[in-house]
């Protein structure tokens, strides 16, 4: 495996975050594991924090196609996937492709449209393929799909069920940045135009070879699926838990944190990888006990990995 | 010029004739005519350049090697061993004189000397040992240049200055040497002989009572026995060790009971006991009074319950006993004679006593008679002022009126046997300290204990401990030393009673004894057709070894585990950092700025969560990593 591959998604990293995304570093992290693990990221947070900046300076930056979807409850499946029209001038039927048809789609507020679309959404998502009108396009791959939303927000919403959430690889929050950089921010205004001049950073056929070798070429050892089992079958003993991390859950921790080692240009997982990404990967898909809405899912699966030891020899 | 060779071959011989002259007295014939023969022959031949090839050479000394070996047991050890040191010198002095092989002959010739040692110690062991030596330092000096020129032909200068420079290495070492031989413990005894000499004086009982053969009874606090039990009442605290039946002159001594007899199965409670025996004179195992059988090692018993080793030993000894403390042995019909048999000089006032009992019409009754009789003498136990001399028991029942053990029971059996009842003496322990700490009891010497077996018809052999006539039994056989010094000596006694738990467990002597056995069977093997029983059972035993070497291999820890360990370590000493079980090695040392300490830890992990055992080399080097890490701090 060349170990290179992982140094130029750290090198992503590091000029975006150095450069127009400062402090955003974690969510740029997990939608690149998410990318390469081939699968998707929900971005749960308040609008405003540069959810949007971060999808399209990371379109950018890998050089891949970009759209983007606002959803309203009036949005419709055919919205996102495209619609077949008839063309006067060719006397025939022919199919508009929608925004789904980019490598990188940015769904806002996904859970503003209605349960229909999100479902075509979501289908697309896991099939990486449309049907329309009896016809099936392949979506260009790479595939990913940045949805947002906001969770503070009740009143007209769709939120979007447990098991619908268990199709997103990774949900993370963006969190403030911190007060010097927000302060920088103020000071020199919103960067969105800047993004625009983003060069692309790695050739499209790294990005291709680089999700072939997750799969592949990065080795996850006996003890750490041993390790990963113990984590999702501690969920699912859990009192606070109704529903634990599930089988796809688990299969997806293992592909996260081999793209995680990965990036660490490492052959192997290490225990440490599956730590960074098991929050992320799956505190979104614990269902918990109605009466604990005060605990906190992540907090609540980093203290069940306390308690669970690391196969260390 | 003398040749350099030369000169260590001369060197040679005289270290192969020091090494001779101490051993030959004890060598077998063949080997004490060969030895200076070969000296000879290599002389003569080695002037020619004749000498025996390397292979026949390996061939003979593995024959005569396997010879020896089968020579060997227990009780002879040291002259096969000393045959075999001169039956390779033989070898090594036809065999081609390369420098190694001279080396080779000096050093056995060193241990010719000091095999020699082991029949006899000598101040010319001390000359011998020196010369040796100097010849020793010498040859080495001389050897370097032969095997770097064969053909050099030192001038007298050159000579000198080698030889002086030669003997100046021993001389320097001279001083260190008697440091090192007055501040070293040294043997004053020839080796050998002195552990066949452990044998000599040994505690215990005696295989004759003489009433009246000493004044005082001796007060040996050296532990004799150890018995691993539960605690039971002091009352059933007899461990028999000895039988005495027959009076001879003075004396009473043991003959083989005749006839033959059973344990009785009464309601008493069955005693299991792990006993473990020091080295004594008796030739009988003691047991609890009255053991019904003995296992664990090989015994044979007597009519009267005696359990004697069906070999020999010197040394301790471990066996558990079955015993019930309220049995009776059980003989249906007794050779009355040999029970009744008197000693000769009984005191008169003895007699009128066993007249007076002979008037009852049953033995029974005779006993009852007898018992009475002896407690109206009021005599008294001491240990003490002993009555000696042909008339002692007439001074100890009606003059002194106070003894020991030996004749309140020769007495009381003497008196019976008048009567007409079967009596014999019985020797061996009473009482015991018990260990709570340990749960055994320990038995010193000094309680040794004589008391009496009386047979009454329809019943069997009743114990009767006469000493318990005496007013004082209780305070002189049983109120003993209580204090702190007493219960320290007990702790204390616990370490040699563990300490012969693990050396009986690994008994050198039965080592020898399987190889010894090992070695006949292996002749007997030659001789007739193989044993395919025994071939089977040597094929389950190599099996069964090799399982519990793998089983040994997998248990044991693994070289990533023994790492992980001595990473921990570094880690606490160097860093103050405990290893985390949840915490990855990784994230551990994230922080620590030492380029060994994450170099460790790559390898380490990068076999570990590839599912693959650590190399050779990543083992060495994890190892040298360690090393580092731990001079660094």
């Amino acid at each position: 495996m060349n170990s290179n591959h992982g140094a130029e998604f750290r090198r992503i990293i590091a000029e975006l975050t150095a450069s127009h995304l400062p402090g955003k570093g974690k969510p740029l992290r997990l939608a690149l594991l998410a990318l390469l693990s081939g699968g998707h990221i929900l971005i749960e947070d308040i609008p405003g924090l540069g959810k949007t900046t971060l999808a399209l300076a990371l379109a950018k930056a890998l050089g891949l196609s970009f759209g983007r979807v606002q959803c309203t409850s009036d949005l419709l499946p055919s919205d996102i996937t495209g619609l077949t029209i008839f063309d006067r001038h060719d006397n025939s039927f022919r199919f508009v492709k929608g925004p789904a048809f980019n490598n990188i789609l940015l769904v806002d507020e996904i859970n503003r449209a209605m349960p229909k679309t999100q479902s075509a959404l979501l289908e697309a998502m896991e099939e990486h393929r449309i049907t329309a009108d009896g016809v099936t396009y392949d979506l260009p791959e790479p595939f990913l799909v940045i949805a947002t939303q906001n969770p503070a927000e009740q009143v007209g919403t769709y939120p979007l069920p447990e098991s619908q959430m268990d199709r997103f690889l990774i949900r993370t929050g963006m969190g403030y940045p911190d007060a010097e950089i927000e302060k920088k921010i103020i000071r020199y205004g919103s960067i969105h135009d800047d993004i625009r001049q983003i060069g692309t950073l790695v050739e499209q056929s790294t990005i291709t070879a680089a999700i072939k070798n997750v799969t592949t070429a990065v080795y996850l050892s006996e003890k750490l699926a041993d390790y990963i089992y113990r984590i999702v079958s501690a969920t699912r003993n859990e009192r606070d838990i109704i529903t634990g991390i599930s089988t796809r859950g688990a299969i997806n921790i293992a592909q996260a944190a081999k793209a995680n080692a990965f990036m660490e240009g490492r052959d192997h997982v290490l225990p440490e990888d599956i730590k960074e990404v098991v929050v992320a990967v799956g505190a979104h898909r614990l269902l918990l006990r109605s009466g604990t809405d005060a605990i906190d899912k992540e907090s609540l699966l980093n203290g069940l990995l306390s308690t669970i030891p690391i196969p260390l020899s | 010029m003398i040749r350099i060779d030369t000169l260590s071959h001369i060197l040679l011989y005289c270290a192969a004739i020091i090494g001779y002259l101490p051993l030959a007295p004890y060598l077998h014939r063949l080997p004490a005519i060969a030895l200076p023969a070969a000296i000879l022959a290599a002389v003569i031949a080695g002037s020619k350049g004749l000498f025996l090839k390397e292979r026949p050479a390996l061939l003979l000394a593995t024959g005569l090697f396997l010879y020896y070996a089968l020579q060997f047991n227990r009780h002879n050890i040291a002259i096969p061993a000393a045959n075999l040191l001169a039956s390779l010198q033989i070898i090594r002095l036809v065999g081609e004189k390369s420098a190694r092989n001279i080396l080779q002959s000096i050093t056995l010739a060193l241990f010719c000397l000091a095999a020699s040692t082991l029949f006899d110690l000598s101040p010319r062991f001390v000359i011998y040992l020196l010369l040796l030596l100097l010849i020793f330092t010498v040859s080495l000096v001389l050897l370097t240049f032969q095997s770097a020129a064969p053909g050099f032909r030192p001038d007298r200068r050159e000579l000198r200055s080698i030889i002086a420079i030669a003997l100046l290495q021993p001389l320097t070492a001279l001083p260190l040497i008697f440091v090192l031989f007055f501040i070293l413990p040294r043997t004053q005894l020839p080796l050998w002989s002195g552990i066949s000499m452990v044998g000599g004086d040994r505690p215990g009982i005696s295989d004759s009572v003489q009433p009246g053969d000493k004044s005082s009874v001796s007060t040996s606090g050296a532990t004799l026995l150890r018995v691993e039990m539960p605690k039971i009442g002091v009352e059933d605290l007899y461990w028999r060790a000895m039988v005495l039946n027959t009076p001879e002159g003075g004396r009473w001594v043991r003959r083989e009971p005749p006839g033959s007899a059973s344990v009785s199965a009464p309601p008493g409670r069955a005693v299991r006991q792990s006993i473990y025996l020091e080295a004594n004179r008796n030739r009988y195992l003691p047991a609890l009074d009255l053991p019904q059988s003995i296992s664990g090692t090989r015994s044979e018993p007597s009519a009267d319950r005696l359990y004697t080793p069906s070999r020999s030993t010197s040394g301790r000894l471990s066996y558990t006993a079955l015993s019930r403390t309220a049995a009776v042995l059980v003989e249906k019909s007794i050779n009355r004679k040999f029970y009744t048999t008197l000693p000769a000089n009984l005191p008169d006032g003895l007699k009128r006593i066993s007249a007076q009992a002979a008037t009852a019409g049953t033995d029974r009754e005779r006993l009852q008679l007898v018992e009475d009789a002896f407690r109206k003498l009021g005599l008294a136990y001491s240990a003490t002022d002993l009555p000696t001399g042909d008339r002692a028991l007439e001074k100890f029942l009606f003059v002194t009126r106070k003894g020991h053990c030996e004749l309140f029971a020769t007495a009381f059996v003497a008196a019976l046997r008048g009567a007409g009842v079967p009596a014999r003496l019985v020797g061996g322990y009473f009482g015991g300290d018990y260990n709570e700490l340990a749960g055994y009891y320990a038995i010193a010497e000094e309680r040794a204990h004589l008391w009496t077996e009386v047979w009454l018809a329809g019943e069997g052999w009743l114990r009767v401990d006469p000493s318990r006539f005496a007013r004082n039994f209780g305070e002189a056989r049983q109120q003993r030393k209580s204090t702190l010094l007493h219960r320290l000596q007990l702790t204390a006694d616990t370490l040699s009673y563990y300490w012969n738990r693990v050396v009986i467990t690994y008994d050198l002597e039965s080592q020898f004894e399987v190889a010894r056995a090992a070695g006949e069977r292996l002749r007997g093997l030659r001789q007739g057709r193989p044993n395919y029983g025994q071939l089977v059972k040597a094929g389950a035993a190599i099996l069964l070894l090799t399982a519990g070497l793998l089983f040994w291999r997998r248990t044991r820890q693994s070289p990533e585990e023994r790492l992980l360990t001595g990473l921990a370590r570094v880690l606490r000493s160097s860093y103050g950092i405990d290893l985390s079980p949840t915490t990855g090695l990784h994230k551990t040392i994230e922080n620590i700025d030492n380029p060994a300490l994450h170099e460790f830890v790559a390898i380490y992990t990068g076999a570990v969560y590839r599912d693959r055992a650590l190399t050779a080399a990543e083992v060495a080097r994890l190892k040298s990593l360690l090393q580092e890490l731990r001079i660094r701090k």
